[in-house]
């Protein structure tokens, strides 16, 4: 009975923020279509000339801009202060976090060190602002079940750091180089394909989920609305140890499994 | 097409019921991703024992790969479940189901590839071998009293070959019933 689940503003939500909603949400799905141009624009501003700095540093203006755009519509239209805030999160670290990979291009920072650093970060920081959306809004089922998706995407920051200290944590006649890394390999590469599919279905119903409304209601935030004492907040802790202990495991039994 | 690719939601609800409001393709997905990742292994590896085939993979990768999937479906179950039993229980199935689909995957390709290659020796190569050797044809006794055995070629072509001796013969006329020795 997904239907009768519609909300009403939704079902009858005006053009202004109609034309928000879908291209809010076309726009959180574009990043997967600009790293697919970018394989065939590389050889082109290769042959330009362009240094490798200087691809990295447009690159990631180019990926991140959508976004910011994107969340920068979608607080016009929440329905509520707490996704406000939520938004608001998001929108603020996309650009912090774009002029620190800047930086990182320019040399600033010498070390990979606060690249993984930001990786972590980033997964906490958006697992938190979707954490909020989710718990201050009355979401119906057929929406949330789709929107769980987009904290658990971003889930791959503290995985890659996870895998990546355990593999580094278990030396002893380890073959492999750091390129070895199962989250490099083909397999999980189309993993994430399938995934980024289901993402998409995702944005489209966040965007359109009772978070999005053309009403504001501006009601104080009840206790604990901002509290990072969730089990949202647990699940990255959580499936960061676990990660940390299979590829601890794996690593250590590598040279029985190969 | 929808019900192949959320049986394990199916299953779920019937399990859990309203206790947990998982997505419907995830979990499933997941786990034929890696079933189709060890069969792409198993089979993988196998074509690479047997015939050098340029069909390697790296198991201790592919574990890693299924066990990061593992991760993101306990993930999905810590906030999709309502209840801490619910979310545990949940997350224990579909990390040792996705290890299982894997392995599963992994025999199947290696016994589907065994099933495949008795059957190619058992057609195939036999009949080779029976052709080889000497093949029953019709017999047939000559006017001076030769017995000859009648063979067809590859091609169709006939020829009556003696069956004590090293003459063949072939018939004078296509549909005569007369043989001339060759």
């Amino acid at each position: 009975m997904e239907s009768n689940t519609k909300p009403i503003e939704a079902a009858t939500a005006p053009r202004s923020i109609r034309w928000r909603q879908v291209l809010a949400a076309i726009l959180l799905c574009s990043p997967f279509f600009i790293s697919m141009a970018r394989a065939f624009v590389l050889p082109t501003l290769f042959d330009a000339g362009w240094s490798h700095e200087q691809i990295g540093i447009c690159y990631s203006i180019i990926h991140t801009l959508p976004q910011l755009i994107a969340w920068l519509l979608l607080i016009g239209i929440a329905a509520n202060r707490m996704t406000r805030v939520a938004v608001g999160v998001m929108a603020g670290w996309i650009p912090f976090s774009l002029v620190l990979s800047i930086l990182g291009y320019m040399g600033v920072f010498p070390d990979g060190g606060i690249g993984n650093l930001m990786s972590l970060l980033d997964s906490f920081v958006f697992i938190y602002a979707f954490s909020i959306l989710l718990r201050n809004n009355e979401i119906a089922e057929s929406r949330r079940k789709w929107i769980l998706l987009l904290p658990i995407s971003h889930l791959y920051g503290v995985v890659w750091i996870c895998a990546t200290v355990a593999q580094n944590a278990v030396p002893e006649g380890f073959a492999f180089g750091i390129e070895h890394i199962f989250l490099v390999s083909s397999g999980f590469q189309w993993f994430m394909y399938i995934l980024r599919l289901l993402l998409w279905i995702a944005y489209f119903k966040m965007t359109h989920s009772e978070a999005f409304a053309p009403t504001y209601y501006d009601t104080p935030a009840p206790a604990g609305a901002y509290s990072p004492a969730t089990k949202y907040m647990a699940m990255p802790i959580i499936c960061g140890l676990l990660c940390f202990a299979l590829s601890w495991t794996l690593y250590h039994f590598a040279d029985v499994l190969v | 097409m929808k019900e192949k690719i959320t049986w394990f939601y199916t299953l779920e609800k019937e399990w859990w019921g309203d206790k947990v409001q998982s997505n419907p393709y995830l979990a499933t997905v997941s786990l034929m991703f890696a079933a189709l990742l060890g069969a792409l292994v198993g089979g993988g590896n196998t074509l690479h024992n047997w015939f050098n085939a340029d069909t390697q993979m790296i198991l201790l990768t592919a574990l890693g790969v299924v066990c990061i999937i593992a991760i993101y479906n306990v993930g999905e179950s810590i906030l999709a479940a309502q209840n801490g039993k619910v979310a545990t229980l949940r997350a224990v199935v579909l990390l040792l189901g996705t290890l299982l689909a894997f392995g599963v995957g992994y025999l199947m390709a290696v016994v589907i590839l065994v099933i495949v290659a008795i059957w190619f020796v058992g057609t195939f190569l036999t009949g080779a071998l029976a052709g080889a050797g000497s093949k029953k044809g019709t017999k047939y006794t000559l006017d001076d009293g030769t017995e000859v055995v009648r063979e067809t070629g590859l091609f169709g072509e006939e020829s009556f070959r003696e069956k004590y001796g090293s003459r063949t013969f072939e018939r004078t006329s296509s549909g005569s019933d007369e043989v001339k020795e060759v």
